[in-house]
């Protein structure tokens, strides 16, 4: 079976795409099992717990996988109390000496309760801060509780100089971990990329004085320059029905594509935007029109050769990987993505030996 | 928070950050009593000196033990 | 319920290593595949007489140990657990797949069902009488569960405590007792006729082994226990033996502290324990020798009648 056909018959993927293909089966013969399996898999059974919940299916799911979908929903409402609890204490920490910061990724979902939330399971706080307040940042924080990962010196300045964060801080008693970012892409990249257009638009919490959500269609630039950038796709699929669901909340609330695209040029994000797009399409059904997805085909400015490489390669390491759904080459696939990624992100010179370095270890 | 007593104890649930703590029922029942008018992160404070304070002190001497919570709870609230 | 008389070893070889060894612990279904004969032997000795599945039942959890393939496996083989294709575990060595297999099952029931509150502790019942013993280091809550199966007591776990949100009851999972250390001596001591797996050395927690979970038990697998006695015991081999009935606001923290899944649960999960604490007696004992734990819990269950 080609990889297409693979996508289209899984079940997981039937459902993100449109919840309601569910409400024409039965649900006792439906199979459930192999539902939760490929969610489980994706880190998604949260996600469709939840939004199966919320239909009128759920009742007459059979006892045993119904069980399953629960402990889900509890499981993702235990990791929000905890995601708001972090990100208050943040908040407490960081506002009296005046530091603002941007919350990014999941826990930005989870605090502005939009529909990324749902199901989302958390797992490291990510926030973004000035440049100019990184070191007090980062200070502050140390003297109330976190401590900052060991590392060699190697390692610290791949961080400090290359990176566009600091390495790690772990919470001495909650055991969680924090990501202070200054920027979304990394300074060693020539990039046309400026962190201050981000917080222009950013959203400041109405009671907490500080505290900042990106706009949405930030948000949707944000989390797609950290999917196709990263060239870590081990939550892929996850991190695509992220996409998916913030680019359709975008749609609905009547925003216009043609601003989105602009938004991205302007930021020079637009490679980004555009396999962002396609992936969420090809993958999701994302209701992006042809004339949409064609101009910003344009945008990224990709040649043909590389348009083509990279579909082969997104589109298997962006499918389950369940058994039920396993495209062939998957472990060569992530391979070249990752190095892909340290590539797009380091000159060649820097590259080679990091990566050398790295094999070591 | 749920307060939930058994003879001289109280062991309090704070929902918001999961945690719980043991507190003397005395104690507990001041917390009870000022919750309805003081904000939440007054009383954990409260709840943290308070679980320290009784590791240190002489349990013995109820009203005294009492009165030294009134005085940290009255420089929190100050 | 009726246990399963059994297969042969080769048959249940042949199976696991092809489509899957399909049975019911508890209230869980499982279908676990492996290649290994150490795993078809662990199988059969301690899980030959669980119900077997129909083939078109659910399996809650897919369940494969095996042999990590690679360069490293010719130098150190070494075995990986997984669910559904996630390794959740660092590989250890071949020779402890057995244990491997065991601390994964315990992972997945502590991880996702969470329909129960799951409490770090043994729980026996004898006469409508249960006892949960709360497992904190230093305990001997192991050997003392153990013991207590050949007094006439019976096994619902010797791990962990699964209550049941909805009504409260406890929910039996026997399975193998898994004993480490001095534990074996002292039960192969006490009690010839204790029917034990082959050691298994060098793991984390050192030499463990495994202790048959007696067939009446697993018979009883689906009969519910109420909560009626929390026990905690203390080993100290110096210190004189004791029985204190415990204040209920102190064992309340203490199991806390040992609930795999309370922060999952959140106000629910508290709510729950408080109303085990409400309807069950607590006690600390203390003691220097098996013998005086028996004699202590013969005790504490003897006054409950």
């Amino acid at each position: 079976m080609n990889i297409i056909a693979k996508i289209d018959s899984t079940l997981l993927i039937q459902f993100l795409r449109n919840t309601s293909v569910l409400d024409n089966i039965s649900p006792k013969i439906y199979d459930w099992e192999t539902l939760i399996r490929q969610a489980r898999h994706a880190n998604l059974l949260s996600r469709i717990a939840v939004l199966l919940k919320q239909s009128e299916i759920f009742e007459s799911i059979p006892g045993k996988p119904k069980l399953h979908f629960l402990n889900a929903i509890k499981l993702s409402q235990a990791h929000e109390r905890s995601a708001r609890w972090e990100m208050q204490d943040i908040h407490k920490v960081l506002s009296p000496h005046n530091i603002s910061f941007i919350l990014l990724k999941g826990c930005a979902y989870i605090w502005q309760k939009n529909n990324a939330s749902l199901g989302r399971l958390f797992g490291d706080t990510d926030i973004l801060v000035k440049k100019v307040d990184i070191r007090k940042a980062e200070k502050i924080l140390v003297h109330n509780g976190w401590v900052t990962t060991k590392l060699d010196e190697y390692d610290q300045r791949y961080y400090r100089n290359w990176m566009h964060e600091i390495p790690p801080l772990h919470h001495t008693s909650r055991h969680t971990t924090l990501d202070v970012h200054h920027s979304i892409i990394p300074p060693i990249i020539k990039s046309g990329f400026n962190i201050t257009r981000l917080w222009e638009d950013a959203i400041e919490d109405k009671e907490n004085a500080g505290l900042f959500t990106l706009s949405l269609p930030d948000m949707i630039l944000h989390s797609a320059t950290h999917l196709f950038q990263e060239g870590e796709f081990d939550n892929g699929l996850r991190d695509l029905v992220d996409l998916d669901t913030l680019m359709r909340q975008y749609d609905a609330s009547n925003n216009d594509w043609n601003a989105l695209i602009t938004r991205a040029q302007d930021l020079d994000l637009a490679r980004f935007l555009y396999f962002a797009m396609a992936y969420c399409k090809k993958i999701l059904g994302t209701p992006i029109p042809d004339s949409t997805l064609l101009q910003a085909q344009k945008n990224s400015t990709l040649s043909f050769m590389k348009i083509w490489l990279f579909d082969k390669l997104f589109t298997r390491v962006l499918c389950p990987a369940h058994s039920t759904c396993n495209p062939r080459g998957l472990k060569l696939v992530s391979f070249l993505l990752f190095i892909r990624s340290h590539w797009i992100r380091m000159p060649l010179h820097i590259l080679i030996p990091h990566l050398l370095i790295k094999s070591h270890r | 928070m749920i307060f939930k007593y058994w003879n001289d104890q109280c062991v309090i649930y704070q929902h918001s950050s999961g945690d719980t703590h043991l507190l003397s029922r005395t104690n507990a029942k001041i917390l009870e009593l000022l919750r309805l008018q003081t904000p939440e992160q007054v009383i954990i404070d409260y709840i943290m000196s308070e679980s320290i304070a009784s590791n240190v002190e002489d349990a013995s001497n109820i009203l005294e033990v009492t009165s030294k919570s009134f005085d940290r709870l009255n420089l929190l609230l100050a | 319920m009726d246990i399963d008389s059994g297969v042969s070893y080769r048959q249940l070889s042949k199976l696991t290593s092809t489509s899957g060894f399909k049975f019911r612990v508890g209230p869980f279904h499982l279908r676990l595949t492996s290649k290994l004969p150490s795993i078809s032997a662990h199988l059969h000795q301690h899980y030959n007489h669980y119900p077997r599945l129909e083939a078109d039942a659910f399996i809650d959890f897919h369940l494969s140990v095996d042999r990590r393939s690679g360069i490293r496996s010719v130098i150190k083989p070494q075995v990986i657990f997984a669910l559904d294709g996630y390794q959740p575990f660092t590989p250890l060595p071949l020779d402890q797949a057995a244990a491997q297999f065991e601390w994964g099952f315990n992972w997945c029931i502590a991880g996702s069902m969470h329909q129960y509150l799951i409490i770090h502790s043994a729980v026996i019942e004898k006469n409508g009488v249960s006892i949960i013993m709360p497992g904190q280091p230093g305990s001997g809550k192991s050997t003392l569960c153990a013991a207590l199966l050949f007094e006439g007591w019976r096994l619902l776990s010797d791990e962990m405590a699964l209550i049941s949100l909805a009504d409260l009851t406890i929910q039996p999972v026997p399975r193998p007792v898994s004993l480490k250390n001095k534990s074996i001596d002292i039960i192969r001591h006490h009690y010839s006729n204790a029917k034990f797996s082959a050691l298994i050395n060098g793991t984390s927690k050192g030499t463990v082994c495994n202790l048959e979970a007696p067939l009446e038990s697993i018979r009883q697998q689906d009969i519910p226990a109420n909560p009626g006695l929390i026990v905690f015991p203390k080993y100290d081999s110096k210190a004189r033996p004791f029985i204190r009935p415990k204040e209920k606001a102190n064992a309340c923290i203490e199991l806390i502290d040992n609930t795999f899944n309370f922060n999952i649960l959140q106000g629910q999960g508290f709510q729950a324990i408080t109303d085990i604490i409400d309807k069950a007696d607590c006690y600390d004992i203390g003691y220097q020798n098996l013998q005086q734990a028996l004699d202590a819990i013969e005790e504490i269950a003897g006054a409950q009648d």
